[in-house]
C-alpha cells in the first residue's frame, strides 16, 4: 500500500472518528467532542487498571490548550461526560462503574493539583502525578471487597433457593481438591453400601452394647496402665493382708480351706465388687457425653462399664490361680462352674447396687461420696475376711443377713473340695438379687429423664 | 417424622429448675428447621428432648427414621481414647465398616496423624473437624447439629459442605447456631421454641429478627425475670 493510500485510510479513520463524535456529542466542538468520544472508549472498558485513564486524560490535556484553570476545565468536563456515556452504553455492573469513577475523579483532582503547583507543567508522557498509588490503591481495595461481599451475597441467595427448593447447593471446590471430593464420594457410597448390606443383623441395644464395650476397655486401658495393673496389684495387697492376719494367729487352715487360697478368693472376689459398685456409679451419674449417642442409655453404660470389670476380673483369677497354683501357694477349684457360676451373681450384685447408687448420685451428686464408705462397712461383714461357721451360732446373724455373705460362702463352697457352707442360702442370695436389680432398674428409669447428655 | 405426645417436662439448668413443656402435643414434619428461642440455653435442652436423646418427665417423644446425635456437640471428644477409637464406636454402633469409615475420616480432616493420639490432646479446630466428619458417616434422616457448622476458608470446610449438601437432600435438619446466616444457608424454617411451646414458622428472615441468636443483654435479663420468681438479676 502507498504513502498515498495510508494517508488516506487515516483521513477516512478520523472522519469517521468525528462523525461518531458529533453523533454522540453534537453540542460541543470538534476537538472537545473528539475527547469526550475517546474517554467513552476507555469508559466502556472492562479493564479495572487505572493506568489506561490517566494515559487518556494525558493526551487529551496534552492535545487542548492546558494554560489557563477554564482551558483545562473545559477538557475534564468533556472527558467526565463521554466516560459517563461509555460506563452507560457498556452497561457496567454498578460497583464497578463506581470505581471508574472514583478512578477518573482521583486522576484529574492530582493533576489539576500538580498543574496549579507546577508552573508550565508539560504532562510528560512518562508523567504520574504526585500521590497517585496511594489514592487508587483504596479504591481498587474497597472495590474487590465490595465484589467480593456481592459475589458472597449472590451464592447466599442462590443457596437459600436451593434451600427451599431442598436441592443440592453445589458448593465450588478448586480445581485441586476436586479429586479428593470424588474419592470421598466413592467411600461415602460404600459407607452406605456396606451399611445396608449388615443392616438388620443385630439388635440397635446389642449392637450398642457391642459398640460399647471395646470402647470402655480402650478408655480404662488409656486412663492409665497403671489402672490394669491394679485390679491385680489390689486384691494381691488384700490377700496379703488377710494371710498376714491368719498366719499371725498360727492358722493355716480355715475349715478345711488353706488359708492363702482362701484368702485370694475372698479378697479377689471383693476388690472385683467394689470396683464394679463404683465404676458403674460413675458411668450411671457422670458418663454423661455418651448420651449424646441415642443408642446409650445410663443403665447401658453402667451395665457396659461393670461388664468390662467382670471380665478384667476374670482373667486376674486365671492369672492369680495360675500364677500361684504354679508357685505352690494356691489349690485349684474344685468345680470351675461352680466358681464361675458365683463369681458372675457376686458381678451381677455389684452391677445391681452400682446403678442403684448411680440412680441416687444423678438426684443428689453427694451421694457417691458416701459409696466407699458403704462398701467398706459391706466388706467387714460379707464373708471376705471369715466364714460364718467360724463364728459361734448366736454371732452368726451378724454376717448372715448380708446376701454377699451367702455368695461367699457358696463360692468357697464351690471351689474348696473339704467346705461344704451349711449356713449359706441360695434362695436368699437370688432374691435379694432379684429386689436389687428390679429396685436398680426402676431407680434407674425413675431418674432417666434428668440426665442431661454432657 | 417427630412427634411429641402429652410432653411435660423440666431441667435444672444453672442451678435453676426451667420448665421446659406442660402437656405439649406436636408434630414436626420432614424439613429444614432452625432451632429458635429467646433464652439461648433453652436450644440445648430442647433438642435433647426432641432428639430422643434425654425423656420427658411425662409423655412421649416417637420419631420416625434415624436420627444423628447433635453434631457438633464436642464434650464427648474429650475423652482419652484416640480418634481411630472414636471412628470404630461410630461404625460399631451403626453397622458401618470400621475400614471404609476411618479411611474417610482421616482423608477429610486436615490432620489425619492426630488420629491416633488421644482426643482430649487434640487442638479445638481439629476436633471440631473431626466431630462433623464423623457426622457424614452414618446416613440420617434427621440430622441434629447443635454448634456453628465450619465456615472459615478451607480444604476441609469446602469437601464438608460439599459433601453435607449431598446428605441433606430430602432429610430433615434441626440446626441450633449462633450464626445467623448459617441458619439461612441451611434452614428453609423456624422451630421456636418460647413459653412451653414449639412453633414452625415459615418466614425466617423474621424469625430470625424476632429470636436473635444472640440477645441483647436487656433481652436477657427481661427473658429470664419473667420466667423465675427470684434470681432474676443473675446475669446483672
Amino acid at each position: 500500500m502507498s504513502k498515498t493510500d495510508d494517508r488516506i485510510a487515516a483521513w477516512r479513520a478520523r472522519r469517521e472518528q468525528q462523525q461518531a463524535a458529533l453523533a454522540a456529542h453534537g453540542d460541543l466542538p470538534i476537538q472537545l467532542a473528539l475527547i469526550a468520544s475517546r474517554a467513552e472508549t476507555v469508559g466502556r472498558s472492562e479493564d479495572e487498571a487505572s493506568d489506561p485513564v490517566l494515559a487518556m486524560v494525558l493526551e487529551c490535556v496534552r492535545a487542548e490548550p492546558h494554560e489557563t484553570v477554564g482551558e483545562r476545565r473545559r477538557v475534564y468536563d468533556a472527558i467526565a461526560r463521554g466516560f459517563e456515556r461509555g460506563i452507560e452504553t457498556g452497561n457496567l455492573q454498578s460497583d464497578y462503574a463506581e470505581l471508574r469513577r472514583r478512578q477518573l475523579r482521583t486522576i484529574i483532582r492530582l493533576i489539576e493539583a500538580d498543574a496549579r503547583s507546577v508552573e508550565n507543567a508539560d504532562f510528560r508522557v512518562d508523567y504520574r502525578p504526585t500521590g497517585l498509588n496511594e489514592a487508587l490503591d483504596p479504591l481498587i481495595g474497597g472495590y474487590r471487597r465490595r465484589r467480593k461481599r456481592s459475589e458472597e451475597e449472590e451464592s447466599r441467595q442462590a443457596r437459600r433457593r436451593a434451600v427451599l427448593a431442598d436441592e443440592v447447593y453445589t458448593i465450588a471446590v478448586p480445581e485441586e481438591e476436586e479429586g479428593d471430593l470424588v474419592y470421598l464420594r466413592d467411600l461415602l457410597a460404600r459407607v452406605d453400601a456396606r451399611r445396608s448390606a449388615g443392616a438388620g443383623r443385630m439388635s440397635s441395644h446389642l449392637r450398642a452394647f457391642w459398640a460399647l464395650l471395646p470402647y470402655q476397655f480402650l478408655l480404662l486401658k488409656s486412663e492409665s496402665r497403671v489402672a490394669l495393673a491394679w485390679t491385680l496389684i489390689g486384691p494381691a495387697v488384700l490377700m496379703g493382708l488377710l494371710m498376714s492376719a491368719y498366719f499371725l494367729a498360727g492358722i493355716h487352715t480355715i475349715l478345711n480351706m488353706d488359708v492363702p487360697t482362701f484368702a485370694m478368693l475372698g479378697s479377689t472376689s471383693w476388690f472385683m465388687l467394689r470396683q464394679i459398685i463404683f465404676r458403674s456409679t460413675a458411668a450411671v451419674h457422670a458418663l454423661r457425653t455418651l448420651l449424646n449417642l441415642r443408642a446409650f442409655s445410663p443403665a447401658i453404660l453402667g451395665l457396659g462399664q461393670g461388664l468390662i470389670y467382670m471380665c478384667s476380673y476374670t482373667a486376674v483369677y486365671i492369672a492369680l490361680i495360675g500364677g500361684g497354683y504354679l508357685a505352690g501357694l494356691f489349690t485349684l477349684p474344685a468345680s470351675v462352674p461352680g466358681v464361675a457360676f458365683w463369681l458372675a451373681c457376686i458381678g451381677l450384685m455389684a452391677l445391681a447396687i452400682g446403678i442403684l447408687f448411680g440412680s441416687i448420685a444423678v438426684i443428689w451428686p453427694y451421694f457417691s461420696r458416701f459409696a466407699p464408705v458403704i462398701e467398706r462397712a459391706l466388706q467387714m461383714v460379707s464373708g471376705v475376711i471369715l466364714v460364718s461357721e467360724q463364728l459361734p451360732v448366736q454371732y452368726r446373724w451378724v454376717v448372715l443377713w448380708s446376701p454377699l455373705s451367702h455368695a461367699e460362702q457358696l463360692l468357697r463352697s464351690a471351689y474348696f473340695e473339704g467346705y461344704k457352707s451349711e449356713d449359706a442360702d441360695p434362695h436368699y442370695f437370688f432374691v435379694w438379687l432379684g429386689v436389687l436389680t428390679v429396685v436398680a432398674f426402676v431407680s434407674q428409669r425413675l431418674v432417666r429423664s434428668r440426665s442431661v447428655p454432657g | 417424622m417427630i412427634d411429641l405426645f402429652s410432653v411435660s417436662d423440666a431441667c435444672e439448668l444453672y442451678g435453676q429448675d426451667v420448665v421446659l413443656f406442660e402437656k405439649l402435643d406436636f408434630h414436626l414434619p420432614a424439613g429444614r428447621y432452625a432451632l429458635l428461642s429467646h433464652v439461648p440455653e433453652h436450644r440445648r435442652l430442647v433438642m435433647d428432648v426432641i432428639g430422643g436423646l434425654r425423656p420427658p418427665r411425662k409423655g412421649s417423644v416417637e420419631i420416625s427414621g434415624t436420627i444423628s446425635w447433635p453434631i457438633g456437640r464436642n464434650a464427648m471428644l474429650r475423652s482419652k481414647t484416640s480418634g481411630i477409637h472414636f471412628i470404630n464406636l461410630i461404625a460399631d454402633l451403626y453397622g458401618l465398616d470400621r475400614d471404609w469409615s476411618g479411611e474417610f475420616v482421616s482423608s477429610l480432616i486436615s490432620r489425619p496423624d492426630y488420629l491416633s493420639r488421644p482426643l482430649f490432646s487434640w487442638p479445638p479446630y481439629l476436633r471440631q473437624d473431626f466431630s462433623f466428619a464423623l457426622g457424614l458417616l452414618p446416613e440420617f434422616d434427621i440430622y441434629l447439629i447443635d454448634s456453628m457448622m465450619p465456615s472459615e476458608d478451607s480444604r476441609f470446610t469446602r469437601l464438608w459442605q460439599a459433601l453435607f449438601e449431598q446428605r441433606l437432600v430430602g432429610k430433615t435438619l434441626i440446626f441450633s447456631s449462633y450464626r445467623p446466616k448459617q441458619l439461612l444457608d441451611y434452614c428453609a424454617k423456624a422451630l421456636v421454641f418460647e413459653a412451653g411451646r414449639l412453633e414452625i414458622v415459615s418466614d425466617l428472615e423474621d424469625c430470625l429478627e424476632r429470636f436473635p441468636v444472640r440477645p441483647a443483654r436487656e433481652a436477657m435479663v427481661d427473658s429470664v425475670n419473667g420466667g423465675a420468681d427470684e434470681g432474676g438479676d443473675f446475669f446483672l
